[in-house]
């Protein structure tokens, strides 16, 4: 009897952990890494649609941020384009100004959002200096009122596709 | 005699200046600014095309790199975008790693694209807010190197700029 207890017991904790897991990962690259080269950038595409649930909540724009994970002088950040955000609006660059995820510095750059509506946001993870990198990208497509919209297909979409992996 | 000579020789000079100025200006931003925002970042688009009349010679790479004209550690860097390129190669960044125009801050890392014909985003950013001053250069080139100076490349180069903060 404890055995089925224990067993069922841990079969919900799975349930409820990968249903997590999901959660965050359509909307974090939790374990992002960099390649040793000074070049290496990462490249994503992010398609912001509107919920497909009844309530049909529109894309307002992409709040994003990033952590880098590596406390070392290389700093990791990321820039974000939309094409149908307002003129001299389309790009904006957040940088995690401190490696390393205790200490000062450590929860993440600067929040940024980029009001582009629907459609397709790229995004572009970098670093300064050359050496391995790891991070964390955070994404959300979110509503006027800073709500994730939480799109259809957004699970798959979010945190998009890997357009280019170094 | 002499001032007429030396009127003809100083126009001459100037159609040259002016001349390389028009070819510079071509494929070089001299005076980007990016704004005092921390997050401010201009982008760029090139259309990297075939001349078909002057040396019909196709584009293999986008040859790029950036200058950071502000001497102080709030860094400049450049990262480019073909969706056109390799598996895996479609990005790069590269990064001056000290401000200013003389001395060792002038050298800057180049980075080659190889994505061919076509379009090339260039994002360029700051890691600090304060006004950075910059120049970037960015070449479309054949697989020797060579520039492959594209009919409308005056026009499309330095690139239209999609968004400037």
């Amino acid at each position: 009897m404890q055995t089925k207890s224990i067993t069922q017991s841990l079969l919900a904790a799975g349930v409820l952990m990968l249903g997590f897991n999901q959660t965050v990962a359509a909307h974090t690259i939790a374990n992002g890494i960099l390649g040793s080269s000074a070049a290496a950038t990462d490249y994503y595409q992010v398609n912001c649609t509107t919920t497909g649930d009844g309530t049909q909540i529109q894309t307002h724009h992409l709040f994003v941020n990033i952590q880098d994970k590596s406390g070392d002088s290389n700093l990791v950040g990321v820039s974000v384009f939309s094409a149908n955000a307002g003129a001299n609006l389309k790009a904006s660059t957040t940088v995690d100004p401190v490696g390393g995820t205790t200490g000062i510095g450590a929860p993440t750059s600067p929040n940024i959002s980029v009001v582009g509506g629907e459609g397709n946001y790229v995004l572009a993870v970098f670093k300064s200096l050359a050496s391995v990198q790891q991070y964390s990208l955070t994404a959300h497509c979110e509503d006027v009122n800073g709500v994730e919209t939480n799109a259809g297909g957004l699970l798959t979409v979010i945190p998009g596709v890997v357009v280019s992996n170094q | 005699m002499k001032t007429k000579k030396s009127i003809s020789s100083a126009i001459i000079a100037g159609a040259l200046l002016v001349g390389f100025n028009q070819t510079v200006a071509a494929h070089v931003i001299g005076n980007g600014i990016l704004g005092p925002t921390a997050s401010a970042t201009d982008y760029y688009k090139v259309d990297c095309t075939t001349d078909p009349v002057w040396r019909n010679s196709t584009t293999h790479h986008l040859l790029v790199w950036i200058q950071d004209k502000s001497p102080d550690s709030n860094l400049v860097g450049l990262s480019v975008f073909s969706a056109n390129a390799g598996a895996n190669l479609k990005a790069s960044t590269t990064f001056d790693p000290i401000g200013g125009t003389t001395g060792t801050a002038a050298a800057v890392s180049r980075l080659t694209i190889i994505g061919g014909e076509g379009i090339y985003n260039l994002a360029v950013f700051k890691t600090g807010a304060s006004i950075q001053q910059y120049s970037l250069y960015a070449f479309c080139e054949d697989v020797n190197g060579v520039q492959t100076n594209a009919t409308g490349l005056a026009t499309a180069y330095p690139g239209v700029v999609v968004s400037n903060q």
